[in-house]
């Protein structure tokens, strides 16, 4: 079905391949760029995956302006400040962001307050308010579950006031990503679990939210028939590059659609949660999924039903008669958590996770607050959120 | 010989009755936000977390109405009009045009499609938007009659029917007339 409105956007220029970072010197030059700033995590430079970006410049005349590699675990604006202060000083012209959600969204803030030539990166937060071109970015994701290398939204913690504050805006979105399956290799079983459950959440979420439209319901799709095919064989065997480049494909296409037809519940039950206990962004995504789904079967069944075909393949979807196709879908995420669970422990319950039922009411209170909540198909108040949070409990 | 042709500008022209409309409702909301911000636990209830002072501005981009509500030292919403300077709103909700502010306001989309539809832009905080958009959505259920309330929200307010019949009574000869 086609929305009467919708609107789909996403310029950025996507680079596959195992050694697909060895083109970063000619995209700067077509970006028409010199000096880029590389920012990073420590454990990224630990990994050791930084040899990669640095060899990709040999034989070029582009300069490194500098590396920022102590962007921490949360994007925070102190982090955000000392960065954009380092840029100036090293007169660099563009950034490249090497690593997950928290270093790209850091790198977006300081894209933001570059342009805008300002002191004050809160001036900026809100939907849609940017107006100006930005300092061109390059993203080199090294998980496979933000997608926020085709994102126009950035989450930047303000540690002083104690809030998270989102920035969502087109000019936010990089020109170039670079999907190499090198940044891949070495990520730990139960973090690729993890990011694996966020972007087929992603995926879930843009295909049966109110804004879902045509195009962002093929990425939708695509990414998760990658996810179900290879989720599993890259929790396995960490170094298959076939199954690493298909999850970096399949995130980045979650993103592109997510980005364009947003998340809903199980992102602000996931937030609320990652605020107030501090769990992996992932783990929440992959424990709150199946309860949102059964939550939202009420309106959207046909769209749920849908999915067991890139979820499940054709054998299974056409052995299911329609009107069990939901539950089905529910019954196979369900399975892909236990199988999940089994190899790497990731924790398929709110109990499994070690949180306290206590912060139940916390967390319900927070969720309904969320901005996420405005795109799920259903509403839900604060006694729905604690009804389901007490089945994802259990 | 045919007379050189002469390229004039072209003036945006005018919607009025759109817009007359449109300023029509948002005094009405106004009026009716800060009424039941005082009358309805729910709304009480999401503006409390609220600062004293907390002003919130709706306005009609690129040149269109505006309209102000301010919380003020009794805990409430005080409608303000479109007294107020824009820089001094602490959230801004920008309609893109005339066009989505009057599907919205005539109840034609809810707030959640046309936020989802990209037709309003934020400035401010984005989970204070939407507890706004929250108490919005109330505001509407005691304005519009139930088959308006149920096509422009996604589910109706938990609110009993004597509750909401009292409100909507007091609301438009109460609280919209003398701005109580």
């Amino acid at each position: 079905m086609i929305p009467k409105y919708y609107e789909f956007f996403n310029p950025v220029k996507i680079l596959s391949g195992h050694k697909a970072l060895d083109n970063i010197p000619y995209e700067l030059e077509q970006l028409g760029v010199k000096k880029p700033l590389i920012i990073t995590d420590k454990g990224i430079k630990k990994a050791g995956l930084l040899k990669y970006v640095k060899r990709a410049f040999a034989e070029s005349n582009t300069i490194i302006g500098s590396i920022y590699d102590d962007v921490p675990s949360d994007s925070s604006l102190e982090t955000v400040y000392k960065i954009v202060k380092i840029f100036k000083d090293n007169s660099c012209d563009s950034i490249i962001a090497v690593g997950g959600g928290s270093v790209i969204d850091t790198a977006k803030g300081v894209n933001i307050l570059i342009t805008e030539d300002s002191n004050d990166l809160m001036k900026f937060a809100g939907a849609e308010i940017l107006k100006n071109p930005m300092k061109p970015l390059i993203v080199i994701p090294t998980t496979s579950g933000t997608g926020s290398e085709v994102t126009l939204v950035a989450v930047i913690s303000d540690e002083k006031n104690n809030t998270k504050m989102a920035f969502t805006s087109l000019h936010l979105l990089p020109r170039v990503a670079i999907l190499d399956t090198r940044m891949t290799l070495t990520l730990p079983a139960h973090i690729t679990a993890a990011t694996g459950m966020d972007a087929l959440t992603h995926a879930i979420e843009a295909y049966t939210c109110i804004q879902k439209n045509p195009i962002s319901d093929a990425h939708a799709w695509m990414a998760i028939k990658l996810i179900s095919e290879n989720l599993i064989t890259a929790v396995k065997k960490g170094k298959d590059k076939k199954a690493r480049l298909a999850l970096l494909n399949a995130s980045c296409m979650a993103g592109a659609a997510f980005s364009n037809s947003m998340v809903g519940m199980v992102h602000s039950l996931g937030h609320a949660t990652g605020g107030i206990c501090h769990i992996h962004h992932g783990v929440a995504m992959s424990i709150f999924l199946p309860y949102v789904l059964e939550y939202n079967l009420i309106k959207i069944r046909e769209y749920i039903s849908e999915l067991l075909f890139p979820l499940a393949g054709n054998e299974i979807y056409s052995k299911t008669s329609e009107g069990q196709r939901a539950e089905k879908v529910i019954e196979c995420i369900n399975n892909l958590r236990d199988e999940l669970y089994k190899l790497t422990k990731l924790p398929r319950t709110l109990k499994e996770a070690g949180i306290s039922k206590e912060k139940i009411p916390e967390i319900a209170k927070l969720a309904i607050g969320d901005g996420s909540l405005t795109f799920n198909p259903v509403d839900m108040d604060y006694e729905d959120a604690i009804k389901v949070l007490n089945k994802a409990y259990k | 010989m045919r007379k050189n042709r002469i390229y004039k500008e072209i003036k945006p022209g005018r919607k009025l009755f759109k817009v007359i409309t449109v300023k029509v409702i948002l005094f009405f909301l106004g009026r009716g936000f800060q009424f039941l911000s005082k009358f309805d636990k729910n709304i009480k209830n999401d503006i409390h977390g609220l600062p004293e002072g907390f002003t919130v501005m709706f306005k009609i981009l690129p040149i269109g109405s505006k309209m102000f509500l301010k919380k003020n030292k009794k805990g409430y919403l005080k409608y303000k009009g479109s007294s107020l300077n824009e820089k001094t709103s602490d959230l801004s909700i920008f309609f893109k045009n005339i066009e989505c502010a009057f599907l919205m306001f005539t109840a034609q989309i809810s707030s959640h499609q046309a936020f989802a539809e990209h037709r309003i832009s934020i400035k401010g905080e984005i989970s204070k938007a939407m507890l706004i958009m929250r108490c919005l959505n109330i505001v509407e259920t005691y304005l519009f009659p139930k088959i308006i309330a149920k096509h422009i929200t996604k589910r109706l307010p938990r609110i009993s029917g004597i509750k909401k019949q009292i409100g909507r009574f007091l609301v438009y000869f109460w609280g919209i007339p003398f701005g109580i």
